[in-house]
Formats: structure tokens, sequence, C-alpha cells
């Protein structure tokens, strides 16, 4: 009986060896896919393109701190919290930027998942019609939006179109600013041929629109002003539907975030799938019947609400400055505050705002297209263009410039700036705006910030000093080290 | 074979066993005296050429001494002639003696006969002359009878009598009597584990009355170690012992608590003073930043438990394996330290029933210096006129109704003439704090058990915080026949917490003005009194009452197993256990009333089952009296599989606040999750301890195991471990140092490791994204993790040498450890480039060292009717990073703070600008190097390399570490009479903790403030404050004050942890069926005595959590509640 029941007992030992190692070693995890099994079928390959669009979905809520903050559009206040923007905001940026390193991470990731979808496209044996192209272009265009970022902020960058390991990203230096302008080129001019139009294509996604309409925003930052007005021919002509909306504010209302103007536009839906935008931009204390509070991240400055004319109907959109907080009661007196409306809308999800934010729209084409027709020496036609943007502002054509206003070049320069300042305010176009015209040495000198609403006057607590080196931004430290030693080499005098 | 070596060992061991010769005999004659009284003390002789046995025979008549030699020593003496009259024994003898090869000692009424060449005399022959000589007849056979008891009067069962010398011998039944056939002149020897053996010899009573006393010698204690016990005198590692002899009565809620500060090497910090929350517990030191630091906790032979499901009540002892070669035995996850918890187990005696319980109050301490009314109204009144000034404003602009002055920058009067509240004491509440156990064990030879229940509840310093427990065990031991026995144990644990609403800064900072009473059916906030200016934050009573954050734990740790003798000295262990958990969390969030809160919910529910399956071989030998041999060879086989799901609502989607559970809401899709996974693990160790004559003692391990965590070729890590001891007081040259009673000298090396990683961190995982085009949201992809297929072990190795001493008869224990642990291949998230695609990857990099010392003292300083013991524990330990993989340091910064790791420095240290003053005036700004857009009132800030400029690459510092450099524990137990008392003050010294909770209370916001923190800050050129205080405003907080030094405070303090005191009633009540009772009251942190300059609710507290990856912020604290000052009073009953 000892002896059955010791052979037993080592019989269970080698029983359980046997069996269990494979089983307990080697379990398969049932919650998650990995690399080996995501990437197989068509719908895989159109799951992994919206993951593109979710990393940019994420990260524009905050780009104001780098888009926004260094203009004389907004100013930060020492309360606000997003990383980085105090440097920002008074351009003494160190190389330790937080907000800049955000940046480069999370613009990367989506350069990531748009290469990780390129080496992938081919592995699916059931796409039907044009699918297989769609997702081409649509990993392009975001691949080429990335990079058209990244290279605004950094200048050259390295240039990454395949899925690389660590080992190998250490070793890979900055391309240059040319040769990031190229493969933007490249990946646009491909995305233009292989995307479907608006219509074949769900809201959110980019179309064969949105591709036309970035690489001639592309074209217009390489001054290559043909190029540019080919492909804003093309964006104007009947191929597209797309058109003016007349009232402005609706632009930046829920009900109507899907309009006639939107080119590319990323959607946003409260509670779910929400931005911060929002709540980025609200008073803490909140807004009367909008939003219970806020950080007031970035706050406009006395010199952009200076620029708007009495009876220009985007004053009122773009900026709040009187209101009730969240708490107000009957009698409350107003409190004077002044915030970026643009964006604030009522939400009962603080964090969560489902606004959407156009990334493309047609007034900004619309003002590059005046930009190119006055380099084109077509100046009346330039003036037609802006014309077109203020008649709808002022609900009129009273406003309209005249040809004598745009005597010099500079003058046309300093209305169509103007212009777009007003128009795409907080949109995040004034910084890389002044910066491409060369104008931000100029214009970024002690802009008045803060309101005195006694005295009637701005004060100057934005007390900046713009040099010709801010053109471009740091190249986060972290990296650098992060590379091997002399690989990344940083900007000039950072 | 050595002859010589051989002759000696002889001799050695003949002094030895003599030695107890003597003592027994000494005894024995001790007895004989008191019935020698009829003999006469001299001798009267007249033989001729008589055998010297014979003569001494015939003075043993007369005299009645006894005779003790070896039976050969008269072979070689003469036949003597002897006349004598009235001759005391020791003339007599001399004379009979004179020439003869032996020679001959008295004492008292016995006669040692020993060889006159030889000192040492074969003691295994010595016995008395009566039984030798063959013509003396045998003693009559009695039977003894007798009860045996323990000092309280508690009769054992299960005590083994044996008739020395023989085979005879039984047991004690189950109320400690037992019936043995002995002669007069036997010695009966008594043992039971846990006491001290017992001989008693044999008189004319045949009723006798033993009383055992509990065993006190260290060096016999035994200690539960990896897979077995070892006396702790065989011990060659490291391991600390604690045994639950009042702890269940010390009021802490969880286990963990009660333990603080008892273990040398083990810090256990309650960063959280909120009921039910489990403390950090750190044996030796972090050295792993991803991995986890958390010591392995095995319950009753269960690897990976949890203290949290475990009651006080319950446990025997504690043990903490320190060492690396302790804790090798459990390789895989010994990196952290091992601690083994034993559970109370029956023992063969009738039914015993004991009841503790105690009932107590909880009493937070809190801060007594809070503004309110026309004070504080002066502060705002200050504050504002500073920010206007600073804004530059017109001070002298009336503070209220004058639009000339901006909103923001007036003051209100209305806030000093409303009523006040000290939210502070508001929100927080004596509570209660019960605790009821009752047990049952006993048993007999054959099946012992023990079976017990606990109640617990304790009641949270801030108001509807609480923590309720359930827990039942039962254990069993069956002894099926002499091979096989069996045991078990089941212990369902449910625990029930409620956390309060917010942390200790959002309810106690609230503006004082604010009523606490409700208001048109809700509690009203600062803005509905005051619009602006003020913070938008509901009422703490809002937060509290309207959150209900529910979590319910059921766990149950099972086990069962067989042992099975298969030959002398082998056997078999199989057991499979299993450990369940479910776990449920509940929140709702209501405005309580107030429309303006959006009211959300949300629940989760996690569950899990760990299944274990051990087979160990035990093999146990002694090799002719002096090698120690035991061994074990096992194997294990572990799974865990565990899910977890969630559901939330659209916030403010409940239709109302009657009903709290989700059907009441929107169910929000992205908020509604299920994931599932699993690891598995397979082990196989073994161990060779080898003892030479409980002298010189080897211990070596082996263990490999198999994780699936790791990839697919790297699954396998190898955790040898070496030690040995050498009881130098056993040597021969120690015998004459009667001072030194142990000595003994230890080393040990050993590897550990660790696989806290979380499961599939080895592959390329694609989780889940939202994305929403059309404005519908849907799931696409996107990769999270780089996969690593070299990801493998996280190790530790490290050695550990030490002494353990023992003075005047162990009355001074002392043990004292250095150690020295490197851990390398740490496993943690290292920061990749981001081109990428990723800003981390897993990988087995770098590595941080901890070396320092633990002592533990015990001394028994009165032992008489006042009884006196102290314990005492020492420990300081060194960390310091050494390398972290390619980079010289990494930095995070969260709250203007930065945490460092960097070569040569402790992980984590704090690291900002040095402050050196306060900027008084704007020329001293231009005169000093400062930060940008420093004002006065800013902190001047050390140029570190005095470049004239600040900048962060070049003057940053390190300011300090969370971890204390010294941990101290003392216990003092005091008995006199019925009167016992144990006091256990505890220590932690050179730890610094990130305070940034003061800026809430030294004046930075609109919120209430302390007047201690604000009064001494810089106001203006004409009223500097202290100097050493900058401008407390919200707006130079994070930009100017919170990155330096200024919130670093020291975390040191003192804390009479416990005080017990009891008094023993068992006399009084005899009669009633109570066989023991006593009453006692015992209070914990009594007095907590910190640095002046650390303000912190709990000194030592950290909201930031512990070491728990690459972005920690260990001693990072913003809502530490306050501690409870717990004062109760119990009872122990046995029947």
């Amino acid at each position: 009986m000892l002896k059955n029941i010791y052979i037993e007992s080592l019989l269970f030992l080698l029983f359980l060896l046997g069996s269990c190692q494979k089983e307990l070693l080697h379990p398969i995890p049932e919650s998650i896919l990995t690399t080996s099994n995501a990437y197989n079928t068509s719908k895989d390959i159109n799951l992994a393109v919206l993951g593109i669009y979710d990393d940019l979905q994420s990260r524009v809520p905050t780009d104001f701190v780098l888009m926004e903050a260094p203009s004389d559009n907004a100013w930060a206040t020492s309360y606000a919290t997003a990383p980085g923007i105090g440097q920002i905001n008074n351009l003494t940026v160190s190389v330790d930027n937080p907000g800049l390193n955000d940046f480069w991470k999370n613009t990367y990731n989506g350069i990531f998942r748009a290469n990780t979808v390129l080496a992938n496209i081919n592995n699916p044996t059931d796409y039907t019609g044009t699918q297989k192209d769609q997702y081409t272009g649509e990993a392009k265009f975001m691949r080429a939006l990335f990079y058209f970022d990244l290279v605004r902020i950094f200048g050259g960058v390295p240039a990454i179109t395949s899925v690389i390991t660590a080992n190998e990203a250490k070793k890979i230096p900055r391309a240059t600013e040319q040769d990031i302008y190229d493969a933007i080129v490249n990946d646009l001019e491909d995305a233009v041929t292989k995307l479907p139009k608006p219509s074949g294509i769900e809201y959110g996604r980019a179309s064969k629109g949105a591709a036309v309409a970035l690489l001639a925003k592309v074209y217009v930052y390489l001054k290559d002003w043909n190029n540019a007005k080919k492909y804003l021919d093309e964006l104007f002509s009947s191929e597209f539907s797309y058109s003016l909306v007349t009232n402005y504010a609706s632009l930046f209302l829920i009900a109507t975030e899907k309009n006639s103007e939107s080119i590319f536009s990323l959607p946003y839906v409260e509670g779910t799938d929400g931005q911060t935008l929002t709540s980025s931009m609200a008073p803490a204390g909140g807004v009367y019947q909008t939003i219970a509070g806020g950080n007031t991240n970035i706050r406009p400055t006395w010199s952009l609400r200076t620029s708007f004319e009495e009876g220009d109907s985007r004053f009122p959109v773009t900026i709040n400055e009187e209101h009730f907080p969240y708490v107000y009661k009957q009698g409350d007196p107003a409190i004077w505050y002044p915030f970026f409306k643009k964006w604030v809308v009522p939400t009962a999800n603080q964090t969560s705002s489902g606004l959407d934010i156009p990334l493309l729209r047609l007034a900004d084409m619309v003002l590059l297209n005046a930009e190119v027709l006055y380099n084109l020496n077509q100046q009346q036609q330039a003036l037609d263009q802006i014309n077109l943007i203020r008649e709808r502002a002022f609900g009129n054509p009273s406003h309209d410039y005249l040809i004598a206003d745009i005597s010099s070049p500079e003058l046309f320069m300093d209305k169509l700036l103007l212009e777009r300042r007003l128009e795409l305010a907080n949109e995040n176009n004034r910084w890389f705006d002044l910066v491409r015209t060369g104008r931000f040495t100029t214009v970024l000198q002690n802009i008045k910030a803060d309101y005195n609403s006694p005295t009637g006057d701005g004060i100057i607590i934005k007390a900046v000093h713009a040099e010709p080196y801010m053109k471009y931004f740091p190249i986060p430290n972290e990296q650098i080290q992060l590379a091997n030693p002399g690989v990344l080499i940083q900007n000039e005098k950072y | 074979m050595n002859f010589n070596a051989n002759y000696h060992r002889r001799v050695l061991i003949k002094k030895t066993l003599l030695f107890m010769k003597m003592t027994t005999l000494l005894l024995f004659s001790a007895c004989l005296a008191a019935s020698a009284g009829g003999f006469a003390q001299r001798v009267t002789l007249s033989v001729n050429n008589e055998k010297i046995g014979k003569i001494f025979k015939e003075i043993k008549k007369q005299t009645g001494y006894v005779f003790f030699y070896e039976a050969n020593v008269l072979q070689e003496t003469k036949r003597v002639s002897v006349h004598v009259k009235n001759e005391t024994v020791g003339e007599v003898l001399k004379e009979i003696l004179q020439g003869e090869p032996i020679d001959f000692s008295i004492l008292q009424k016995t006669v040692f006969i020993v060889k006159k060449k030889n000192q040492y005399v074969t003691t295994s022959s010595i016995t008395p002359l009566s039984q030798l000589e063959e013509d003396i007849p045998p003693a009559p056979v009695n039977i003894i009878t007798g009860a045996v008891k323990d000092a309280q009067g508690n009769p054992l069962a299960g005590v083994s009598v044996i008739v020395k010398g023989t085979n005879r011998g039984t047991s004690t039944s189950t109320n400690g009597s037992f019936s043995i056939d002995a002669n007069v002149g036997d010695v009966l020897e008594f043992t039971i584990v846990g006491y001290q053996k017992k001989s008693v010899t044999v008189g004319q009573n045949n009723n006798l009355s033993v009383v055992m006393e509990i065993e006190v010698s260290v060096a016999n204690e035994v200690v539960v170690v990896g897979y077995g016990t070892q006396k702790k005198s065989s011990l060659t590692a490291s391991v600390s012992r604690i045994v639950n002899d009042n702890l269940d009565q010390v009021p802490a809620g969880r286990t963990e608590t009660a333990l603080i500060g008892r273990i040398a090497g083990v810090n256990i910090s309650a960063l959280r003073a909120t009921p039910g929350t489990a403390p950090v517990i750190n044996v030796r030191g972090f050295g792993s930043i991803s991995g986890g630091n958390s010591p392995l906790i095995v319950i009753d032979g269960f690897p990976g438990g949890s203290l949290g499901q475990l009651d006080m009540n319950d446990v025997e002892s504690i043990e903490v394996l320190k060492d690396a070669s302790a804790a090798a035995i459990y390789g895989s996850r010994g990196a952290g330290g091992v601690i083994l918890v034993t559970t109370k187990r029956g023992k063969s005696s009738k039914p015993v029933l004991s009841l503790n319980s105690y009932y107590g109050s909880t009493h937070p301490m809190m801060f007594n210096d809070w503004m309110t009314g026309e004070e504080w109204y002066s502060y705002l009144v200050k504050y504002q006129n500073r920010e206007f000034a600073w804004a530059g404003g017109d001070v002298s602009l009336p503070m209220f109704g004058d639009s000339r002055r901006p909103v923001q920058f007036q003051v209100n009067p209305l806030i000093k003439e409303l009523p006040q509240t000290i939210w502070q004491d508001a929100v927080t509440q004596t509570g209660a704090i019960q605790n009821y156990n009752l047990s049952v064990k006993g048993g007999n030879q054959n099946i012992r058990y023990y079976v017990s229940g606990t109640y617990s509840s304790e009641d949270g310093s801030v108001r509807t915080a609480s923590y309720n427990t359930y827990s039942f065990r039962a254990n069993l031991d069956v002894k099926i026949n002499k091979m096989v026995s069996f045991g078990m144990e089941l212990s369902p644990y449910f625990a029930k917490r409620r956390d309060a609403g917010s942390t200790m800064n959002n309810l106690s900072k609230y503006p004082p003005f604010v009523s606490s009473k409700k208001v048109d059916g809700y509690y009203p906030k600062a803005t509905n009194y005051i619009a602006t200016g003020f913070s938008n934050q509901a009422s703490p009573y809002t937060l509290l009452y309207g959150k209900k954050d529910y979590t319910n734990a059921f766990t149950n740790l099972a086990r069962a197993f067989i042992n099975v003798s298969l030959l002398d000295g082998l056997s078999l262990k199989t057991s499979i256990a299993t450990n369940l958990d479910f776990s449920t969390n509940n929140v709702f969030t209501g405005g309580y009333g107030d429309p303006a809160v959006a009211t959300s919910g949300s629940v989760s529910q996690s569950q899990g089952v760990n299944v274990i399956n051990e087979n160990v071989l035990n093999y146990i030998k002694t090799i002719k009296q002096v090698h120690d041999i035991s061994a074990i060879l096992g194997a294990s086989y572990q799974e865990d599989k565990s899910q977890n799901s969630s559901m939330a609502a659209v916030s403010r989607s409940f239709n109302n606040e009657i009903v709290q559970t989700l059907n009441n809401a929107i169910i929000n899709p992205s908020a509604s999750t299920q994931t599932k996974t699993q690891w598995g693990l397979i082990s196989y160790f073994g161990r060779v301890n080898y003892g030479y004559k409980d002298k010189y003692l080897l211990s070596a391990s082996f263990r490999t195991d198999g994780s699936s965590r790791f990839g697919a070729d790297n699954k396998w890590g190898n955790f040898p471990s070496v030690s040995a001891a050498w009881r130098v007081s056993k040597e021969k040259f120690m015998q004459n140092v009667s001072s030194i009673s142990e000595l003994k000298l230890r080393g040990s090396y050993g590897v550990t490791g660790n696989f806290n990683i979380g499961d599939f961190q080895y592959l390329g995982k694609v989780g889940n994204i939202l994305y929403s085009p059309n404005n519908q949201t849907i799931k696409g992809t996107a990769q999270t993790s780089i996969e690593n297929p070299n990801l493998s072990w996280e190790k530790s190795k490290g050695y550990d040498l030490g002494i353990e001493l023992g003075l005047f008869a162990n009355r001074l224990n002392v043990s004292f450890d250095y150690y020295n642990k490197i851990t390398s291949d740490m496993l943690y998230a290292v920061n990749v480039p981001a081109i990428t695609g990723f800003t981390s990857n897993i990988e087995n990099l770098g590595s941080v060292k901890n070396q320092g010392v633990d002592v533990e003292i015990t001394t028994r300083n009165m032992i008489n009717s006042f009884k006196w013991n102290t314990s005492f524990n020492f420990s300081t330990n060194k960390n310091t990073v050494q390398d972290i993989g390619g980079v010289d340091e990494r930095i995070y910064t969260k709250s203007s703070m930065s945490w460092i790791l960097r070569k040569g420095e402790p992980m984590f240290s704090f690291y900002s600008y040095k402050m050196i003053g306060v900027f008084q005036n704007a020329d001293q700004i231009t005169q000093l190097p400062h930060l940008a857009g420093t004002k006065p009132g800013n902190p001047i800030v050390k140029d570190v390399n005095g470049d004239g400029k600040i900048d962060p690459n070049n003057d940053m510092v390190i300011l300090g570490n969370f971890q204390p450099k010294v941990l101290l524990g003392m216990s003092n137990d005091l008995s006199w009479k019925k009167f016992d008392m144990s006091v256990f003050v505890q220590a932690s010294l050179g730890g610094k903790i990130f305070n940034y909770e003061q800026q809430y209370y030294e004046g930075n916001t609109m919120g209430a403030m302390r007047r201690s923190l604000a009064i001494n800050q810089w106001w203006s050129q004409d009223e500097p404050g202290d100097g050493k205080t900058p401008a407390a405003a919200l707006s130079q907080l994070s930009a100017f004050n919170a990155n330096t030094n200024y919130y670093i405070e020291d975390a040191s303090y003192l804390n009479f942890r416990n005080i017990n005191l009891g008094y023993n009633l068992s006399t009084l009540v005899k009669t009633t069926g109570i066989r023991s009772l006593r009453v006692y009251t015992s209070v914990a942190n009594l007095l907590i005595i910190k640095n002046k300059e650390n303000h912190a609710y709990n000194p030592d507290g950290a909201t930031g959590g512990s070491v728990s990856g690459i972005n920690s912020t260990p001693g990072y604290n913003v809502g530490t509640e306050p501690i409870n000052r717990t004062i109760v009073f119990g009872v122990n009953v046995g029947f």
C-alpha cells in the first residue's frame, strides 16, 4: 500500500509536469489582440486607420499650447495648467519643456499608426472596391498632416516612414526641412489620387477634398504659388461643393458643426469621445447654463480684442468679456473676465465636450487663395477673396477693402494676416502665419494682454521678445538624450 | 579515523553529558536528603579483605549516603580491610581508598567515585549503586498518576511523559492527567512543544502535580521558514519572527497596521489614514522601479495572499524572510522579502472557547489654529491688495463695491458677518471601533481543530468613511493513521469599506462663512453666498454625503493537504489551495439636494481564482547523533485567472437621486468594459540543510521558476542560495565563558526574483481606441506596446552577514545583520525614442543597491514576580541607484516638484531649486540671480553653479528623499501580580515628504487657512514676515514656491503606537465555568512626536503612493486624512 501511494504521488507530479506546462506558461490573451493577429482582414485595416485619427483627435485639443499661446492672440495666466504653457507664452522655452515633448511623442505615435497601416496594407485579401486605396490614402494624408505639424514646430525632424525598432530609432538623425516637405507633398499627392470624394467617405475621415486642401496649404507655406493655385483651383472647382456658411457663429455650434465649410474636421461626442478644449478655454467659475467650470489655459489678449472692428459678428463668437458664472442667480452682477468663447459650448460633461474641431475649413482656404492670387499678381481677385470673408463677418459689403487699401505687398499682407487673425482666431494658425511671413519678430514684442476695464486699456503683461531663432521650438531634450550621442542636433540657440 | 581527534571528541561529549547527569543527580540527591532523616551521620566499620563495593553498601546502609560510579571503575580495585568507629563518611572513604586507583567526592549525601587517571567517566553507565548491584532488590513498581498544567493552571493535553532511560511512556489526556508505572528514583520527563522540558524524580508521592513553563529559550524557538520549520538556533539566514501575544488587541483595523515598527528592516507605512486601506510594506529598501516592492505574503503556505484578508485574532505568528537566501526558496517572488503568516491551529486538549472583544472610540488628531471671521477677512484684504498691487492697481480703492477695483480683487464684507464654520471640525468625527472574536480550539491525538469568527468595524477620521469586516476561519488537522495525515484551512473573509467622498484638503480648506446646515434642502456652497472670488466647489458635506463609494470584497483562501510518511524520515506533502476573490466597487455621486452637482455613477467588479498545487518531499535524518540532515524537494504549479468588468453612467443622466443604481441612468458605452487576464507559474525547488552537532550549519537551496509573463525563450529563471552558520558558543573554548549563552555567526548569499509586471507585457499588444466618424463613436485599434521577446526576470542578488548573541542565560539576546542587495535587470518601462511611436518599452535594465543594518535586541530585565521584557529593533537602509540604462538621470515632474532617478542617489529623490531666502524688494531681484518673472515676495533660489542665472539644468539640486534613514521600534512588556502592560513605541527618522497640501492651509487660496502657516509670510517690503516664508499667493505657487524645497518637510516621527494595560480576574470567576478572564484597555497613537516644521495631518502620509513605475511620486502629499487616536476597552474570556 505504501508503495502504491509513493508511486501514485510521483505519477501525479509527473502528470502535472507534462500536461500543465504549455497551458500555464503559454496562455493566449483573451482580452487583447497582438501584432500577430490584429491586421489580417480589410476590417482590421479599417479599424487601424481609425486608430490614426484617434491619435490626432486626442492631441488637437491641446495644440493651442504651441500654436496659439506663443502668438499675440492669447496669453496664459499663471493659473494655466497645461504642461509647459508658461514658457511658451513668454517665449522663454527651455529644452525640457514638457508641452513640446508631449507634442513630439503624440505626433510620432500618430505617424507610427499610419506606418503600421501602410506596413500591413497588403495582408488582407478581402478588400472590395477601392477600400485598399482609401485606407492607403487616409494613412498617407494623416502622415503628411503629422509631419506638417512637426516641421512647422521644429523644422527638420527624423523622417520615419516605416515601423522601426528602438535600436534603429536611436541612430536616425533629423532630415532637412526640405526633405520633410518633399515627403509631405509625396504623401499628399498620392492621397489625392487614392482618396474618395467627400460624398464617398464618412465625415471625420480624410476625403480627396481634404488632401487637395492640405496640399494647397503646404504649397502656400512653401511659397510655391503655382502649385498652390493648381490645388486651390481644384478645391474650388465643381468637383467639390464646399461653400461658406452664412452665419459665422454656426461654425462653432454642435448643431451645425457638420457644414458645407468643413473640409476636414475632427468629430467629438460628448461624454463618450469628447474633447477638453471647451474646458481649457472656460473660466474656472464656469459659465451660466454652459459649463460648470474650466481651466482658462489661455485668454484672449487685449491686442486681439482691439483688432476687431465694431460690428464684426466674429467678435462675440470669439471673445466673451462679461459673463455670469455657473452659479448665477437672478440679480447677480456680471463678471468682467474675458475668455475665448469660441469652443465654449454648453456641455454637461466638463471634460468631454462634443463640439467638433475643424482643422481645414473653407474660409482658411479662401484667405490662402487670396494670398496666392496676390502673389500671382491677381490683386483684384485676391481682394475679392478677402472681401468674401469680410462680407460674411459684417453681414454686408460696407467693410470691404478697396484696391487702394492694398497698394503695397506690405499693406496687402497686413490686411490678409489681420483677416486671418480675426477669422481663424484660436484655430491654431496665428503663430504659424507670423512665423512663415517672418513677421513674428516684429509683432511679438510686449503684447498688451490683460484687460484693465477701469482704465479702458490693456496691461503689458506678456513681455515677450521674439528673436529670429524662435521660428523653431527646441527639439525635446529627452529625445536628444534617448538617441545615440550626436544623432539629434538641437536647433540653434537652444 | 584519526584516533586523537576521535578521542577528544569523545571527551567533549562525555564532559557535556556528565554535566547533565550531575544536574540530574543533584536533584535526585536533594530528594533523598529530605527523606534520609533516620540515618546516622557517622560510620562504624570492621571488615577484612572485603570488596570495596561491599563496603560502600555497608556505608549506605548506615548513613543513607548514595554512591555513584562507573560500572567498571571498581574492577581494578583491590580488596581492603578497615576498622573505624564513629567516623565521618569522608574520613572512612579516605582511608579505604588510599592506594586505590580511584578518588571520591561528596556532595551532600552523594558520593561520586571516579578513576584517578581519567577524570572523565563513561557517563552512560553512571547509575545509582542500588541499581547496579544485583543483590539489591529493585524498588517496588508504583503506578504514578498526576496532572500537568501550565503556569496559568490550564490542563495541558498531549504532554509526552517518559520514564527516563526506558521506552515506557504515555501522554496526558485532555484534562492533563496521566498514569504511568515507575520506580522510586525513576526520572519522569515531561515534554511538549512550546514548553520547557520538565523532569521529575519519583519519590514517595504517587500523585504528581506538574507545572510546565512556557519555553523562553530563544535557541529552541521554532521558526517557520519557506516550506517547513526550523529551530531558531539552526537558522543560517536572517529571519525575524513575531508572535501574536497581544497584537490582536491593538485597535488598528488592518493586520499590517499592528505590525508597524515591530520588525527590524521592515518598513510599513500607512500612507493614508483611511480605514481599510492597505499600508505599504517594504522589506530592506526599494529594489524595483516598476515591478513592485511589496513582499510576497504566504499565508499557511499559500504564496500570494494578502494581509488584508486576514484577521489578527487568527494569527499565531508572522515570520519575515529578509535576506536573499531565506527568500530564495520562493525564488521567483522573493525579491521584496517574504512574509510568512501562520494561523492558529488546534492542540490536543479539551475544547477551549475564547472571546476577545474590544470596543472604543477614535479621535482624529487635528489642528486648532484656523482663522475665521474678522481675522480671516483681514487676511483676504491683505491678500487681494497684494495681488492688486502686483497687477499695478491702486490699493487705496475701497475693498468692495467700487467698480474701479476689478471684481477679482474685491473682498466682500459678508464673509466676516456670516456665522463661521471650521470645516476641519465639521468634516471629521469621533468614531467607534469594535472587534469581537470568538474561537474554539481543541482536539485529541487524531483530530485537532481551530474555528474562529470575527466581526470588526472601524470609523474613519473623516465622516462617512468606515470599514467593516466579517471573517471566519476553520483549521483542521486529522491524523488518519501512522502514515497519513490530512489538514485543511478555510478562511472566508468579507470586507465592506466606504471611502470618504474627497481628500482632506478639499474638505477642510472650505471658506468658513459657509454654513454646514442645509438651506433650501441642500448644503449651500460658497458661491451661493458670494458669487465671485471663491471656488465653485460644492459644500464639503455635499462631497461627503453625496458620494457613496463602497467597496465590498469577498475572499476565501482555502487549502487541503495530505502528508504521507513514506520511509523513515521521508514524507510527501501534497496540497491544493485556492484563493478566490470577488470584489465590487459601487460609486454614486449626487448633489445631495444640490441640483448643480452632476450625478454620476459607476460599478466595477473583479473576480479572481488563484489555484496552486504543491508537492513537497521532506526528508529529515540524524545520523550518529551528530549529523542533522534535512532536505526538501518540491514542485509547484500556480495559475491565476481574473476578470474585471465595469460600467458607468453618462454624467447627469440619473433621473433622480432616490434610485442610485445604474438602471436609473443611461449607461455610457465607452466607460463599460470587460477584460480577462491570467498568469501561470511553474516552480521546482529543493533545499538541503546540514548541521554538525548543531554547531556548524549549512544550507543550500535552488529554485527554478517558469513564468508566463516573460518572452518565450526567457520564461525560466534560476534562484540559488547558500548560507552557513557557526555556533561559536558550542565550541569547547566558549564553555568557560558563562556569560555567553549563545553566539552564532551567519553568512548567506542568494538570488531572488520579481515578475510583478502585469500579464502579457512581452507581447506587442493591440488595444482599443475610440473614434467617431459621423459623430458615431466606434472602437478602432491601435498598438499599445512594443513586442519584447527578451523580457525576463528581474533579479536581486544579496548577501547577509549576521551575529546572534545571547548573554546571561539568554536574558539578553541581540541579533545583528548587515546586508547588501543589488537588484539588476530591473523590469521597468524604459523611455525609448518617441519616433518609434512609443515613449517607453518594458525592458530589463539598470540596477539599484540596498545596503543596511538590522538589529534586534530582546531583554528580560526582571523575571520574578515583577516581569519586564523589552524588545527593541533598529534598522537603517541606504538605497542607491546604480544604473538606469543608458542615461544618467530621469526626471518626472508633478505639481512643480521633480522626482529624480540619478546614479549614486536614492531612488526618486526630490529634485528642484534650493530656497535660501525671500526677495524683499525689486532692487534685490535685479542684484541676485532669479527665475524669470520673479516678484518681491518670491523665494530667492540658490545659484548652484554660480553663473549668475537660474536655470533648471544647473541649479536644481537633490532636496531629500521619501525613504526614512532609520527605523526604530521598542516594546516593553511588564507584568506584576494580576496586572500586565505593554507599551510599544515606534519611530521613523530621516524621511521627507513634499507636503504640497500645506499650500492650501497657508493662505494661497480663498479657503480656510491656518494662522501658524499664514502669519509669517511676506506681504510687502514694510511687512516682510519672518524673511523665510514667501508670499502665499496662488498666482505665485507653481512657478516660484512649489518648485523649491519650501514644501519639503521632515517626515520623521515617534509614535506611542500602542499601550495595553490588562488586569487578570481569573481567580474571581473560577467557579462560574469561566477558565480565565482578563480585562484590558488599549490605546493606539497616544502621542505622535514630529518635527514642528511638518505641517501634515499624517507626518509621513502621502497621497502620491509608493514606488510603482518610472513616473512614481512617492512622498507626494495632498490631503492625507488625520490619524486617529484610538482608545478601547476589551475583555479576554476563556471557557
